[in-house]
């Protein structure tokens, strides 16, 4: 068997090549019932039970956020139906896992119709997959409530039937940017985003308010999650010497860039994040010390001053054993808005509740939401520190829960 | 920073060199299309990691379990699976291996779920100075045991008698078999040995990079072309193979930013098999 040419060989290896592409996308499991769910069937028409349909990355590389995703879902679940249910029936939720990919996103909302006959969406998680859900849900004519992707495009396809909850990527930069402003110690700025449409987003977003507030971005670095190793590339902004870096991470990078900047010394006046990451209950536990200081645009605390806010809280903690973060608060917001839209509507019905949506006011725990002509809800940005291994609101002032405290070098840590 | 640079790459190429040895007697050996490779990469991160959050076990004592739990575990699967394709064309290879890459990953799946898990060791972020020079001591453990793996490796392949009748095989099975080999029971050796190769390199990953039910398709990969470009049946090649793309990698990640250090690496890739198809240390196969 040894005579084979090189070419032969390669053509093998090509073939092998498109099988690792195939078999990428075949692992994973289909829908998982959160409570309950016994195969759905047609929602809304007569039994005493109304099924909607959630999307999420309940597995893969985002079901860190996923899980705190379904935790604010099932907090929601229960005081609705405890409530008395939505239009007097019962609720139950499918959750339909996207993988953490865009594609089985855009798979996930087939199915839903197909076989759940939704009439509304809430989810997904990602940026990546949020923009598939909304172009397919247009197609399909049902609204989608999408409660935390925050790239600037997944409002931008032109769809009448996006709402978004949530504040987006240029909101993350002009806190960043005022909350330096008003430091007024800060000229220069690297920029170090992932390579999705998240952190193309964000880094979009930080390029431009940055010149508009007057700091120079000296270094704009890309890369993968998947990427092994990230030392060469924070060693290229170390030597740029920013006084703020910005990170638009998700959670294992995250967590890898900060211990790797420590290790090669990489010092800044400011890190800063994108939230995502550097918001996720787990991370002041997994970065460690190296999570000290760190600065992340928010969406919510359970400081925050809406009603509810707190007993959120207080109820994922006792339910889950999890701290949540605004990831969890926007899922059960987006549950709540659901609520609301589909007792407003009248009926179960696709149209109805986007125009019920549409003009929605509501008060809920993650503040007042309204959405714009784009579906876009105005909500504001706070940004929080990690302070001995706690969240801290810094900014806005009136938000505030503590002062901002200024980042030591690694050398004068403990 | 140029130099440091070069021993970041080097320190980061050890551990590609290992996943690449491990192919490199299974494929490019044995001629065996092995596409589960890098699910055993990834099963021996497993293993590592089960044993530290279980027993605290250090992973790089936890090696030679994996060592071992491979070794077995790939005699195993060339009995009952692969065995029974070996004489057929490389398609039934690519088809078979693939399934086994697909079972192992959906197993972990089962068993771990598709979380990124990792393990946090005091002295995974912790460097070495040496005159300016920093070095990992974490990368620097992995790198001597990589080391080390390559020299057994290479001693085992080139001077036992079970070596020079796996070297046999791949030249000629017929005629090794008519010399009194044991060709099956050779063969399934040299595949157990390629995936507790793979296993081991699975330990010494998971201390820098997380373990989930995907990752095994990248190092798969990475593998094939660690062992193309190092030369088809030679070991030493594929240890050379792997530290030139970790230094290629790091090279490019410093001098032209992270997202091009993959496309470098194909390039200085493509460029070695347009002007030496056989790989760097290959012998001429026309």
């Amino acid at each position: 068997m040894h005579n084979r040419r090189p070419a032969r060989m390669l053509a093998t290896l090509t073939l092998a090549g498109l099988f690792a592409l195939a078999g990428c996308g075949t692992s994973g499991s289909g829908a998982s019932g959160g409570s309950g769910n016994t195969g759905g069937g047609s929602a809304g028409s007569g039994d005493n039970t109304l099924t909607l349909g959630v999307i999420t990355s309940i597995t893969g590389a985002d079901s860190e956020f996923g899980k705190a995703q379904k935790e604010g879902y099932e907090v929601a679940l229960d005081e609705i139906n405890a409530a008395g249910g939505i239009l007097g029936k019962q609720v139950k939720l499918v959750y339909l896992d996207d993988k953490s990919s865009a594609q089985e996103a855009a798979k996930d909302v087939d199915q839903l119709v197909s076989q759940y006959h939704a009439q509304i969406i809430l989810g997904p998680y990602s940026s990546g997959s949020a923009l598939a859900v909304v172009k397919k849900a247009d197609t399909y004519k049902i609204p989608d409530i999408v409660p935390t992707a925050t790239a600037a495009n997944v409002t931008q396809t032109g769809s009448k039937y996006v709402f978004r909850l949530c504040a987006t990527s240029d909101d993350y930069a002009k806190a960043i940017c005022e909350l330096l402003k008003q430091q007024g110690d800060a000229k220069t700025m690297a920029i170090v985003h992932e390579d999705q449409n998240f952190g193309t987003s964000a880094d979009k977003a930080m390029v431009n308010y940055a010149k508009q507030y007057g700091f120079e971005v000296v270094d704009d670095e890309s890369y993968s999650t998947k990427d092994l190793d990230y030392k060469a590339m924070l060693q290229r902004v170390k030597q740029k010497h920013p006084d703020v870096i910005y990170f638009a991470s998700y959670s294992k990078d995250a967590v890898a860039l900060m211990k790797q900047a420590q290790e090669i010394d990489l010092n800044a006046k400011y890190f800063t994040a994108a939230g995502t990451g550097f918001s996720v209950g787990t991370f002041p536990q997994d970065a460690g010390p190296a999570a000290e200081y760190t600065l992340a645009a928010g969406q919510w605390d359970p400081s925050a001053k809406w009603p509810g806010a707190k007993e959120f809280y207080d109820k994922v903690h006792a339910k889950f054993g999890d701290y949540p973060s605004y990831h969890d608060m926007e899922a059960y917001a987006a549950l709540y808005v659901a609520k609301e839209a589909i007792e407003q509507a009248g009926a179960y019905d696709g149209q109805k509740i986007r125009d019920a949506l549409a003009s929605l006011q509501m008060e809920t725990a993650f503040g007042p939401v309204h959405f714009d002509s784009t579906g876009q809800n105005a909500h504001p940005v706070i940004v929080t520190q990690i302070q001995n291994g706690k969240f801290v609101t810094v900014f806005p002032s009136d938000a505030a829960t503590g002062k901002l405290l200024p980042t030591p070098p690694w050398s004068q840590r403990k | 920073m140029f130099l440091q640079t070069i021993v970041n790459g080097l320190l980061l190429g050890a551990l590609y060199a290992i996943v690449g040895m491990g192919l490199s007697i299974v494929f490019g050996t044995m001629r065996i299309v092995n596409f589960a490779h890098g699910q055993f990469v990834m099963a021996g991160m497993y293993i590592t990691y089960t044993l530290f959050t279980a027993f605290g076990l250090d992973p790089y004592v936890s090696a030679l379990v994996s060592f071992v739990l491979c070794f077995l575990l790939g005699m195993a699967v060339y009995r009952v699976a692969i065995h029974r394709i070996i004489r057929g064309p490389e398609m039934n290879h690519i088809l078979l291996t693939a399934g086994i890459g697909l079972m192992l990953t959906n197993l972990a799946q089962m068993v771990y779920n598709t979380n990124q898990l990792t393990i946090n060791l005091s002295y995974s972020h912790r460097d070495l100075v040496f005159g300016g020079l920093r070095i990992n001591i974490a990368y620097l453990i992995s790198f001597l045991i990589a080391a080390v793996v390559a020299a057994l490796l290479f001693w085992f392949i080139m001077k036992t008698e079970t070596g020079r009748a796996i070297r046999a095989i791949s030249q000629n099975a017929a005629a090794a078999a008519l010399s009194g080999i044991h060709v099956t029971r050779v063969t399934m050796l040299a595949f157990g040995l390629g995936i507790a190769v793979a296993g081991v390199a699975g330990t010494l990953l998971l201390p820098i990079h997380y373990v989930d039910p995907s990752v095994g398709d990248a190092f798969s990969l990475l593998a094939f072309i660690i062992v193309v470009l190092g030369g088809m049946g030679s070991i030493l090649g594929s240890a050379i193979g792997g530290l030139l793309i970790g230094v290629i990698a790091q090279l490019a990640s410093y001098y032209l930013g992270q997202s091009y250090s993959d496309v470098l690496t194909y390039v200085v890739f493509l460029l070695v098999l347009l002007f030496k198809p056989s790989g760097l240390l290959g012998r001429s196969r026309v």
